[in-house]
């Protein structure tokens, strides 16, 4: 509302999420809202059972709220039916999961690869890219691996290779490196910034990491499914896109060194 | 099975993976030897090349397997799997090796020194029978050098009876069989520890050994034997079928992995369903896909059997009706009004026969007479159809010619040529279709429990009608036969009868003359001019056929005659045919049925049984399918979460339904094909190979078989689409699964 000019990406109107159970409500986000811009790195903190998890799942259409409503580029997706949200989330959506959830049949590339295999595109031209996005990943060498036989680091790995595909403007990852030692943990972080930098995608991010949640442009705290505090008020959202570059330039070798 | 394990620590060396390959080939060569009729080792005359052959080949494998089993026996323990199995290998293979050697040189003996004290303690003395140079000692394995005398083409039988006695050489057979057939089993269990490549390499020789094998029974191999018995003839055809399904079976295994890579690439729905069912590794099905599909298969496989026997027996019902009964039937029907009230004897069927003729479809017409009348003979009485039939004609409608068991159907118009057959009496004779069952004349016989026993009928009763009919006992002339008029009987009827061809018998028929007593009926005296078998018993207890004539002279019906009886070129344009002609004007007055509609009754129940029956097992296919119901929501469970981060990525609810309803498909699909598939190779090896049916009981020697490609289809068609319905439950659960709930735990 104070920048009319700029639509943000993805918007949540008073999105509430209530729960029946045994007769009681159990009101799990409450009349929550926010607005993620084009190129923000978000990451939202908070205990848990705040309603990360929920907000997420809201955001990216795999739950419907009870109330409040999700736009995404001005468009209203409470307005999609089941085909419609499928479309949406295939092209404009990546996931990365705490439990890495790649297919155990099928090999990395193909789980890569399985994004464009559902939009219909069997082409070629998505093999080599597939290929390519592990290659970034650091992973050519495990392609034709399945997921039973990689470790949980280059599972995540093959994981955000898989969210990026059809190369979304938006990247929703819940706790990627909830499972990850610190070293993997530390890769993935990497690979978000570098990916951040080369494609100006936007991620969300719920992490309990606090090492990721400092490096992110935006940090939203929650608690008790209301959105405590906006990282936005701090600095400044457009401010900060320029600042940006410079931060995450200060961070590399830093992160080198974990890494 | 395939290539996919990887290789298992080479920790022996080849060689001895060369043992096991030796014990399975010897064992497979061996089973091939004595069911497979045209091996070289049962030629009837071994020739010197073929006994060098054996003996250099049995020389050349204990030069080569006696040191290995040696070295197997020093080394085996440090090897993978151990003491065990290797010391086995030595213990079992050495003996082999003795006993067999032990086995021939007897044999050896027996030929050159037939009557050696040695052959004598090692028959029990009595398997040595000295003939000449010739020595009939049997080999229970069927080995090479006792066939110098003639080769025993049953070695399965020569076993049974070698096995008779406990003697030493039986023994010493016992232990060259029973260890060869333990050493086949210790390979078959290494079967996995052997190189994927070895392992590949045995699969290529048995599959190209069997495409070869089939194309040589294909192209008529097994019928170019000669001199072999009827059992290992039998035994031969049934293999082709057994191989053929085998073929097809490897074909389809060989096949897979291409078909189904074709197959995934068309959608990710058909990919992902495809890997549901197959193997992480091998492709091959795991477990789930396996128990579904065999769930499928059982059931398609019952209902496809149960069909064709059904169907079998059908046929051969219809067959052995329409034997003795005309495809159509025209009646007259009377030319005073009340259409199809009564029936009329036929003047005109000259005209009825010639203008039969001209209908499409008609092959054959002739006119008959046909009554029931009463017969007797000098023990028993009946009551009978007689059919007046002129033989030449009427045997190109119904094939009672070639039903004759004994006598000649032309003896009906050259009654003077009525002779007495030359069967001893008390004898048995061999009928057609192989059964062998008392003659007519055995009155002990004891094959015969369902014939009317003579003696169960109160001889009072046969008294007072032959008194009543004024019967006199006909004297059975000494010399040559009284020339009388000929009837043929069925088989059944002679025997409760008591008759044979040449005997005599009298026929009364109720329309008799007014005489002071009343009405009186008419005697005629006949000689039975030959006896038919049907295979039906209706018509085997019931029916008789004497000359036109002389029944129209009995029914008091000359120059009309009951029927005309027709025969069409095929069974399904009867009806075609009955309907044409009754709506023929130039048939009017006339009733046309046909052979369906004269026994609506019997076929209208056949196939309300088949219905009930298919219902039945149709319930057998829905037990199935409730067995991949549960399979599928097993899988459904299992691969819950993989339908949240599919539906993360992009598909939609339909997708997700659609995945799950094609591994149904699937499961239904391969498990119909293959399932009817092995209905109909099983159904084909007992058709070839003749499972017997008690021919008393069930009036069939043999199981009868019959495909329609139409029910066939349907059993495949039942089988998909109740796999499909099991399917749906847990397909529809799911797409409709919250993607949250699978996403959220892990
Ligand atoms: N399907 C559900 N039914 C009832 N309660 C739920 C359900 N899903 C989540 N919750 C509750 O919502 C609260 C928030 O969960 P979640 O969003 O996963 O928190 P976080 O991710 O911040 O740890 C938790 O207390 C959880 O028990
Ligand atoms: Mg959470």
């Amino acid at each position: 509302m104070d920048e009319p000019t700029e639509t943000p990406l993805i918007r949540a109107q008073g999105l509430t999420r209530r729960f029946d159970r045994d007769g009681d409500t159990l009101t799990v986000l409450d009349r929550v809202s926010l607005s993620v811009n084009t190129g923000d790195m978000l990451a939202v903190v908070g205990a848990s059972g705040a309603g990360k998890s929920t907000l997420l799942h809201l955001l990216g259409t795999l739950d419907r709220p009870s109330d409040g409503k999700v736009f995404f580029g001005g468009q209203d997706l409470s307005e999609l039916d089941d085909r419609e949200l499928a479309d949406f989330r295939n092209r404009h959506l990546g996931f990365v999961f705490q439990f890495h959830h790649l297919l155990p049949e099928f090999t990395a590339v193909e789980n890569v690869l399985m994004p464009a295999w559902i939009s219909g595109d069997r082409t070629r031209a998505a093999t080599e890219r597939a290929e390519s996005l592990l290659e970034e990943m650091g992973l050519s060498a495990r392609r034709a691996h399945r997921p039973g036989e990689l470790s949980g680091g280059e599972q995540q790995r093959v994981a955000l290779a898989r969210a990026l595909m059809m190369e979304p403007p938006l990247v929703l990852a819940d706790e990627p490196t909830g499972n990850l030692d610190s070293a993997s943990s530390a890769l993935v972080h990497d690979l978000f910034f570098r990916i951040h930098e080369t494609r100006g995608t936007t991620f969300l991010v719920v992490t309990h990491n606090p090492a990721l949640a400092q490096q992110m442009t935006r940090v939203v705290t929650m608690q008790d499914g209301r959105v405590l505090d906006d990282g936005l008020a701090l600095g400044g959202g457009t401010a900060l896109g320029g600042g940006l570059a410079l931060e995450t330039g200060d961070l590399g070798p830093e992160m080198g060194d974990r890494a | 099975m395939g290539t996919d394990v990887p290789p298992v620590a080479p920790v022996r060396p080849r060689w001895a993976d060369a043992v096991i390959l030796a014990s399975l080939a010897h064992a497979l060569f061996w089973v091939l030897a004595w069911t497979l009729p045209w091996m070289p080792l049962s030629l009837g005359e071994v020739s010197w090349f073929w006994k060098g052959l054996w003996a250099a080949s049995a020389t050349g494998s204990l030069l080569v397997m006696v040191p290995a089993l040696l070295l197997a026996w020093k080394h085996g323990s440090r090897w993978k799997h151990g003491t065990g199995l290797w010391r086995g290998f030595s213990v079992l293979g050495l003996l082999h090796y003795v006993s067999m050697f032990l086995c021939f040189g007897t044999a050896w003996v027996a030929w050159s020194f037939p009557s050696s004290p040695w052959i004598q303690w090692m028959t029990g003395g009595n398997g040595a029978a000295t003939g000449g140079s010739g020595v009939s000692l049997q080999l229970p394995f069927g080995s090479s050098p006792q066939s110098v005398t003639g080769f025993e083409s049953d070695p399965m039988m020569a076993l049974g009876e070698s096995f008779g006695g406990a003697t030493p050489l039986n023994l010493l057979a016992a232990v060259t069989v029973g260890t060869a057939v333990l050493m086949a089993l210790l390979g078959l269990l290494q079967w996995r520890t052997l190189r994927p490549g070895t392992r590949w390499a045995v699969w290529l020789g048995l599959d190209v050994g069997a495409l070869t094998g089939l194309g040589f029974m294909l192209s008529g191999g097994p019928t170019a034997l000669n001199g072999s018995s009827r059992s290992t003839e039998a035994t031969g055809l049934a293999w082709a079928p057994a191989l053929g399904f085998w073929v097809l079976v490897r074909l389809i295994l060989r096949a897979a992995p291409g078909v189904l890579r074709w197959m995934e690439r068309r959608s990710f729905r058909v990919k992902v369903a495809l890997r549901h069912l197959t193997a992480r590794k091998s492709r091959f099905l795991t477990v789930i896909g396996w128990l579904s599909i065999l769930a499928v298969v059982l059931s398609s496989c019952a209902l496809a059997i149960t069909l064709s026997v059904m169907g079998g027996f059908r046929m051969d019902l219809k067959q052995k009706m329409l034997g003795n009964h005309p495809h159509v039937l025209v009646q007259a029907t009377g030319t005073n009004g009340t259409q199809g009230a009564g029936l009329v004897p036929m003047g005109q069927w000259a005209r009825v026969v010639r203008q039969s003729r001209d209908v499409q479809g008609v092959v054959a017409a002739t006119a008959f007479v046909q009554g029931k009348v009463m017969v007797t003979s000098a023990t028993n009485l009946a009551g009978v159809e007689l059919y007046g039939i002129d033989a030449a004609e009427f045997s190109s409608v119904v094939r009672l010619d070639e039903q004759m068991e004994s006598g000649d159907l032309a003896w009906l118009d050259a009654p003077e040529r009525i002779q007495a057959p030359r069967v001893p009496s008390g004898g048995t004779v061999v009928l057609r279709g192989g059964i062998t069952r008392g003659s007519p004349g055995d009155a002990e016989s004891p094959t015969h429990p369902k014939a009317v026993d003579p003696k169960a009928v109160d001889p009072r009763t046969v008294d007072r009608a032959k008194k009543d009919l004024g019967f006199k006992p006909a004297e059975r002339p000494k010399g040559s036969l009284e020339v009388l008029p000929g009837i043929v009987i069925g088989r059944e009827l002679a025997f409760s009868l008591r008759l044979h061809v040449g005997d005599e018998l009298q026929i009364v028929t109720p329309r008799g003359t007014l005489g002071p007593q009343g009405m009186m009926p008419t005697r005629s005296t006949f000689r039975v001019a030959g006896v038919f078998y049907s295979g039906m018993y209706e018509y085997d207890m019931k029916n008789a056929y004497v000359q036109r004539e002389e029944a129209a002279r009995l029914m008091r019906m000359v120059g009309t005659v009951s029927a005309v009886g027709l025969r069409v070129s095929s069974l399904e344009q009867a009806p075609h045919v009955a309907q044409v002609m009754a709506r023929d004007a130039r048939f009017a007055g006339h009733r046309v049925r046909d052979w369906q509609g004269q026994n609506r009754n019997l076929f209208g129940a056949l196939a309300l049984e088949r219905l009930a029956m298919f219902v039945v097992l149709a319930l057998g296919v829905v037990v199935a399918g409730f067995c991949v119901f549960a399979t599928l929501t097993l899988m459904v469970e299992e691969k819950g979460n993989q339908v949240g981060v599919l539906r993360a990525m992009g598909s939609s609810r339909r997708d997700i339904l659609q995945i799950f309803l094609l591994e149904g498909l699937g499961v239904g699909v391969l498990g119909s094909l293959l399932g009817v598939g092995l209905g109909v190779g099983l159904c084909m090896v007992v058709q070839r190979a003749g499972l017997p049916l008690n021919p008393e009981v069930y009036y069939i020697d043999s199981f009868p078989i019959h495909f329609e490609p139409l029910e066939l289809t349907m059993v495949a068609l039942v089988s998909v689409l109740t796999t499909l319905v099991a399917t749906m439950v847990p397909a529809h659960i799911a797409s409709t699964r919250s993607p949250v709930d699978a996403v959220r735990y892990g």
